[in-house]
């Protein structure tokens, strides 16, 4: 996708690459943007948390390993998982093609919205990535 | 990243490579292509059809050697360089006084060539070097040897891979039955779909465990002929690719990497290549005592590799585990795109198990994960045997 590169508009991201794409008030869906996606090469393994798990801001609710590095996913937020991307376990690669669409990771629901504002803008996160 | 990539060599495909879009990085000095498309769309086109590698910046230096020079170059080497005929190549290391790797090579004895301009650049004997350590194994041969180097930098180097590979040659007029047997090299005219027609050098060699070649290119045509083999080749099933699935290939055919899986710490008895030592008793060389110590003794450590079965992938760096001891240190992993699941290289101490089947660990971050050692390669392609 040839502008998958660019961050929508309902995207916040942290320091540490995930991003939260907020689709209604108390549900969002968690992933990693481009960049960081760019910067670990092509993905070839994804492990993700169960629906049900309650996760804190800031630890970790799985990993992925690309051809040459593993790294760590952090929370954005705290939240209950909701739904998990089982399409991942087959196509990682859906990651690297468009991660704020099709390579979503989870989806949750937030224990503390308020804690969205804590959350980079894509201009901010613009400033880092690069 | 512009500043950084701006004071690299490049290859004399590098503008080529930019503009269709491959993701470059640097690598041993070099600005290299990591990858043209998808590094597993890459690797499995090498193994199921044919793939084109830039390998550029690897170095080439001939030597021209008389009978007093072949025993001070033969002396660098544990292979024995004076059994090779003209046309043959030998894989081969220096080694320190310790037995230590401070490079491995491939060094031909060149065939008479006809062509003039190819002559001149190539007669005698050429070393092929790692990019990252020619500069030091010219000095090395200057140290030892008195006779002239030449590094030559006119001609270029592609590596041609995979079972379509005899196939795509075809289509430039090179006959199946003229191809060099394995571990050979000879000169052949290669012709354009233009009409234009010039003389390479072709060595069956390669780094990816399958069929191939490797092409000594003059950088006059290099630009032109990459872009003929793409375009020729494309029909059957060739892609270019970059170092990310150049690794993945030589790391499912157990090849290693120099400055990873051997260094100057490391022998070739420790590292699995003493198949590659000749062991006459007139066969002086470096390193012969150090590497004679370890023989005898087989208290040395022992190259492994390893089969893993979940997703955790162990990287360089991490610690081999047995027994709640760390007996080895991972020198590469990955996964493996023809097999599909993570494998792993590295070394474990003299007293630990080693053999095939024997079960280790390997601590990636905070897991454990079981590794069962394999014997080498994990692939392996049917050979047509030189």
């Amino acid at each position: 996708m040839a502008d998958s590169h660019i961050i929508p508009d309902n995207v916040k991201l942290t320091e540490t690459h995930e991003y939260l794409r907020i689709d209604d008030d108390d549900r969002a869906r968690v992933g990693i943007s481009h960049f960081a996606a760019e910067q670990l090469g092509d993905i070839v393994f994804i492990e993700l948390p169960e629906v049900g798990q309650r996760i804190e801001k800031g630890d970790t609710f799985g990993s992925i390993e690309s051809v040459k590095a593993a790294s760590d996913l952090y929370m954005p937020v705290s939240a209950e998982v909701v739904a998990v991307n089982t399409q991942l376990t087959e196509e990682p690669e859906l990651i690297n093609d468009n991660s704020y669409g099709d390579g979503w990771m989870i989806e949750i629901s937030l224990s503390n919205p308020d804690e969205v504002n804590e959350l980079m803008t894509p201009a901010q996160y613009s400033q880092i990535a690069q | 990243m512009q500043s950084e990539l701006s004071t690299l060599c490049q290859t004399p495909l590098g503008p080529h490579h930019r503009s269709v879009g491959a993701k470059m990085v640097p690598f041993a000095g070099w600005e290299m292509p990591l990858q043209f498309s998808k590094v597993k769309e890459e690797h499995l086109a090498v193994r199921s059809a044919a793939g084109l590698f830039d390998i550029g910046h690897m170095g080439l230096v001939t030597l021209q050697l008389d009978e007093a020079s072949l025993g001070a170059f033969n002396a660098l080497v544990p292979q024995d360089l004076r059994k090779l005929t003209p046309g043959k190549a030998v894989y081969t290391q220096f080694l320190n006084e310790r037995g230590g790797i401070i490079d491995d090579l491939i060094i031909y004895r060149l065939p008479e060539l006809s062509d003039s301009q190819l002559s001149d650049a190539f007669s005698g004997w050429l070393v092929i070097c790692n990019a990252s350590n020619t500069a030091e194994d010219i000095a090395w041969m200057q140290q030892h040897l008195s006779v002239p180097l030449k590094h030559q930098t006119h001609y270029t180097l592609f590596a041609l891979q995979g079972p379509h590979f005899s196939a795509v040659l075809d289509r430039f007029g090179v006959r199946a039955e003229q191809l060099p047997a394995r571990f050979h090299v000879a000169e052949l005219s290669v012709k354009l779909p233009t009409g234009d027609s010039f003389s390479i050098l072709v060595a069956r060699t390669g780094y990816t465990g399958e069929d191939g070649v490797e092409l000594i290119v003059p950088i006059a045509f290099a630009s032109v002929f990459w872009a003929a083999l793409i375009e020729q080749g494309a029909p059957l099933g060739l892609l270019p690719i970059g170092l990310a699935a150049r690794d993945t290939l030589r790391l499912e055919a157990a090849y290693p990497l120099h400055g990873h899986d051997i260094t100057p710490d490391y022998t070739p008895i420790e590292a699995g290549l003493g198949w590659s030592v000749k062991w006459a008793e007139d066969n002086a060389f470096i390193g012969r005592d150090a590497l004679n110590t370890q023989k005898q003794t087989a208290n040395h450590k022992h190259f492994v590799c390893f089969n893993l079965s979940g997703r955790t992938i162990p990287r360089q760096d991490d610690t081999i585990m047995y027994q709640g001891k760390a007996v080895g240190v991972v020198t590469s992993g990955s996964i493996s795109m023809s097999l599909g699941h993570p494998i792993a290289m590295g070394y474990v101490d003299a007293s630990t198990p080693h053999a095939p089947g024997d079960i280790l660990q390997i601590q990636v971050r905070d897991t454990l994960a079981e590794a069962t050692i394999t014997s080498r390669p994990f692939y392996s392609a049917n050979r047509i045997k030189g």
